[in-house]
């Protein structure tokens, strides 16, 4: 396509039809511009509202005053009225924390899950495939549920292992860091698990058997011809758990507790409960600059849309 | 291939249950006949029973009915549209605009819910438009479903590139034909899985929901949520499984759907 349309700058010849600069904007008009004005309306303008407001001051009685300030953002740096206070940038390396570990125990699991998915026949790769496309799309809220059900002290799942004597009676996990992470894997793995196995399915595992043949032992096989081949779905993964995973607030709030406190809990308090938009603005561009960042860095390491866009399941 | 099985299989195995457990222990309770309790008491249908005769519960299921259909039909327009619009047709700024729209997928839920929250406070108090309420929440899902409609149909339509178009034409079929009779067929697959998906989409949130609701558009997570706050939830499984059952079948159609695309095209 590219090739054409140098001939005339500008033109281009597509889908049968010859067309220009103008005739492509008009088209573009009709058909993106809807979605266009929709996003640009109710997504990039919301997103810019709450940058705005990141920057506003509050009066003594808590009203937002339009005045220019960097407090805001002072204050999630630690600079707190009595000096240095580091409790806000605990809550992001919490946060940061809870979405590294979620990434890697996810990792680690989706791994051996893809390659048992395309070992098996085709119509049970199927399944396999909407099996894990089921809890993907179930409402977390309602799984969260499940697991405080599920994690409570006489629970179904804790009373074996008390009655085995790993745990003592009355012992809890729930509420804790443990539930929170059981639930936050629970709900990210599907995300992983997707991507890795389209790329997984398309290893070329010949290559496997020429570095075979070539000398290499069975270990060095695998992590030198058959691994770097799932690179751009391991990639893909990562970004599409540890991004939102690391602001996730359903799960912290009904698993975690108190000492789970994290930037989605955080958002809330100061959203719904103190009314301080300023300061939760300020925690959401924090948050936007971290998505924007780790999506930027994705593109950069990827060669093609379709690398990235990985849950056109 | 096949000598990994004896290892990942029984992980494989172990990991299907972790995924399932919650979703069965939601579907069990519902049919269970104890109260207040989480041990089997043998079957019965009576939540089912209490839950027909519950108002609150059934103006959530409709609420939530209600918002995942209207905004699942409104984003399936604009996102075919726009599909469409940017597989075939260039603009300027159309690089930007394909960041913004994979951003709703990677962003928290929450610091969107919060955004549109701001925003339509702001609208209210400064113009007086949008009362919190279904409204609110139909412009809220819409704009977390436009991009995955989008996406699924430009992805659609990338598959097959333009050769089909371009070899209509050179046989001298009107745009117009070739639209209907090439283009329409290829785009549908993608049309019908996003808009299914947009309606899951809208089912399963929750954050988003909560942050826009006003006090008469309660959906059912909203209703769940304020239940588990004051402790009493029994009554709310078969409600539950009632929305699990419709996100599931959807699920199932659609990667039905999407997964045929890879016969098709190997």
């Amino acid at each position: 396509m590219k090739s054409r349309n140098k001939k005339f700058k500008g033109w281009s010849v597509e889908h049968g039809v010859m067309m220009g600069r103008r005739g492509h904007l008009w088209r573009s008009m009709w058909l993106s511009g809807p979605g266009i004005a929709w996003m640009t309306l109710l997504l990039v303008c919301p997103l810019a509202v709450i940058t705005w407001m990141s920057f506003m001051d509050r009066g003594p009685n808590g009203e937002i005053v339009a005045r220019f300030t960097f407090d805001n953002f002072a204050l999630l740096g630690g600079k707190g009225p009595f000096g240095y206070d580091p409790s806000h940038l605990e809550v992001f390396v919490r946060s940061i924390f809870v979405g590294g570990v979620t990434t890697c125990a996810c990792v680690l699991a989706a791994l051996p899950l893809a390659f048992f998915m395309v070992a098996l026949p085709n119509r049970l790769q199927r399944v396999a495939l909407i099996m894990i496309a089921i809890p993907l799309w179930t409402n977390v809220l309602f799984r969260t549920y499940a697991w405080q059900i599920l994690l409570a002290p006489d629970g179904l799942l804790l009373t074996p292992f008390v009655k085995v004597g790993l745990m003592e009676p009355g012992q809890h996990i729930y509420p804790g860091w443990r539930a929170l992470m059981i639930g936050m894997v629970g709900c990210y793995l599907p995300f992983m698990v997707v991507p890795v196995y389209t790329s997984v399915k398309q290893i070329d595992w010949t290559s496997g058997d020429i570095a075979r043949d070539l000398g290499a032992d069975k270990m060095t096989a695998f992590t030198n011809a058959i691994l770097p081949q799932i690179q751009p779905g391991l990639m893909a993964g990562i970004i599409f758990v540890f991004l939102p995973a690391t602001g996730q607030f359903v799960i912290p709030n009904l698993l975690g507790g108190g000492k789970t406190f994290v930037l989605g809990n955080a958002l809330e308090q100061e959203f719904v409960v103190t009314h301080n938009w300023p300061l939760g603005a300020a925690y959401s561009v924090f948050m936007l600059a971290f998505v924007a960042a780790g999506l930027l860095l994705h593109t950069r390491m990827t060669r093609n849309r379709q690398e990235r866009e990985p849950m056109v399941l | 291939m096949k000598k990994y099985l004896a290892i990942t299989g029984p992980i494989a195995a172990g990991i299907y249950c972790f995924l399932y457990l919650p979703i069965l222990v939601i579907v069990l309770n519902s049919f269970n006949s104890a109260r207040g309790e989480y041990e089997w008491k043998g079957f019965d249908l009576r939540w089912y029973r209490t839950l027909f005769a519950d108002e609150a519960a059934l103006s959530a299921l409709q609420n939530s009915l209600v918002l995942a259909t209207t905004s699942a039909a409104i984003a399936t327009v604009i996102g075919t549209l726009l599909g469409y619009g940017l597989n075939r047709y260039r603009f300027p700024g159309k690089r930007t605009f394909n960041g913004f729209l994979h951003l709703p997928a990677y962003v928290p839920d929450i610091v969107l819910a919060s955004a549109l929250l701001l925003f339509f406070t702001l609208l209210r108090q400064r113009a007086g438009w949008l009362a919190p309420g279904m409204t609110t929440m139909i412009l809220a899902h819409v704009t977390m479903q436009i991009p995955i409609v989008a996406i699924i149909v430009r992805a659609r339509l990338e598959i097959w590139g333009d050769s089909y178009e371009e070899a209509a034409a050179d046989l001298g079929a009107s745009p117009t034909k070739r639209f209907r009779m090439i283009t329409v067929p290829l785009m549908k697959p993608g049309v019908i899985a996003g808009g299914l998906l947009a309606f899951t989409l809208s089912l399963g949130d929750f954050v988003v929901s909560l942050f826009t609701a006003g006090p008469g558009s309660k959906t059912v997570p909203i209703l769940v949520y304020q239940k588990i706050g004051s402790g009493h939830t029994n009554d709310l499984n078969a409600l539950s499984t009632l929305i699990i059952a419709i996100s599931a079948l959807t699920a199932i159609i659609v990667a039905l759907i999407q997964s045929s695309r890879r016969y098709q095209d190997t």
